[in-house]
Parts: C-alpha cells; structure tokens; sequence
C-alpha cells in the first residue's frame, strides 16, 4: 500500500533539492486529529470479522476524512485541498452508490493476488463488478503492476487524490526555501 | 538535556496525518 504515497514522498524530496525544508511539512492542518482517527477506525475494521454493518463504519471513516479536506479546502482554497477533495469526493460517491461498497475488478483482484483474501470471510469493503454495479468506472479498475511489493487496485478517484496529496507536500516544502536560506545565513554567522 | 524540537515534531505530525489521510480517504489501499 505504501507505494501509494510515493508520489508525494517523492514530490517533497524534489522540493527539498530544489531549496525547500521539509520543515515547511509543519503547516498547519484543521481538524487533524479527525483525519488521524479515520485511519485509526479504518486500521481497527478491517481487523474484525465480517458483519453487515461494518462496511458503514469504514465508509464513515472515509466521509470523516473528506470533511477534514473540505474543511481545509475552505480555509487555503488551494490546488492540492482541491484535488484531494476531487479525489476522494469521487471514490464516496461510487461508493455511495454502490451501497456503501467499492466496487473491485475480478481481473484486479486476480493480478494483486487478493482473490484468496475474499473468501477468507474477513472484512471487505470492496464487492465484485458486475452488471448491477453503479458508476463503474469510477470503481477500483486500475491493477498496480505484479512487481509493486504490495499492489493494489485503485480508482480514478485515488489517483487524483494522491496527485492531491503530491502538490501538498511538494508546495509545503518548497515554500519554506526562504525561512530555511534566512536560518542557513545566520547560523552562518 | 536537549531542547525538544517543537517544529520537528509538529512537522512530523502534520506529514503523518496527509500520510494517513491519504491512506485512509484511498478506497483502493489495504492494509495487510
């Protein structure tokens, strides 16, 4: 999963060769605790054994995390709020329709060698692709290649939401070559 | 004894919760 987050790993990188502090990271985040507790829940359901209901509980987490977006969407009215907000605006509103699941590839599942995970009867809060399914192609169709350590299959939605989270990091850094040049100059002496 | 950071760990901080934010609002991510 975590090669999700390289892009912006990458993006903050760049940023700092090109003069930034990844002390410019520290910028403030409203209501980010919320988002920490999202993942915190999400962590915890799907550790549990299907039931029902479960799924609402994650599908809540994720409802949780777009108002921490929006809320900071309202505040910066930014490019990467924005995209975050897109991203992840997208991946509700399949799921919504959907009944509260996201809707998976069979392919996709094959290709990330999760099939075997789906009769195991542990939590999932993704539900095959078939003729039913509403909004397919804002679904989970994109398969990571098979040499991704962990590959998964992702949507529309996710991937704008990491190119979100790519500018974030890099306009965070790069924004903070000036305080960074000011320290170095008078540590300098 | 060394001055804690605040900067750092507020820094820290901040990167963790966009990691997890992007993690958790990812509907494709798994965890295992």
């Amino acid at each position: 999963m975590l090669d999700q987050l390289l892009p912006a790993v990458a993006a903050a990188l760049v940023a700092r060769a090109a003069g930034g502090s990844l002390a410019g990271l520290a910028r403030p985040i409203r209501w980010w605790p919320l988002g920490l507790l999202a993942i915190g829940v999400e962590l915890g359901v799907v550790q549990l054994p299907g039931v029902p209901w479960l799924h609402w509980v994650w599908a809540a987490a994720l409802g949780a995390v777009f108002v921490v977006v929006l809320r900071n969407l309202w505040s910066e009215r930014g490019l990467a709020w924005s995209l975050a907000a897109l991203g992840i605006g997208l991946n509700l509103l399949v799921i919504l329709a959907n009944d509260g699941y996201m809707p998976v590839t069979q392919a996709g599942l094959e290709q990330t060698g999760q099939l075997t995970e789906v009769s195991d009867g542990v939590f999932r809060r993704d539900v095959l692709i078939d003729d039913t399914t509403r909004l397919p192609w804002l679904a989970d169709i994109f398969a990571d290649p098979t040499w991704v350590p962990h590959p998964v299959v992702t949507s529309v939605g996710d991937r704008i939401l990491i190119a979100g989270l790519a500018v974030w990091a890099f306009s965070s850094v790069y924004a903070a070559r000036r305080r960074r040049a000011v320290l170095e100059s008078v540590l300098a002496g | 004894m060394q001055k804690i950071n605040f900067t750092t760990i507020k820094a820290a901080l901040m990167g963790l919760t966009i990691l997890a934010m992007a993690l958790a609002g990812s509907a494709g991510a798994r965890w295992s």
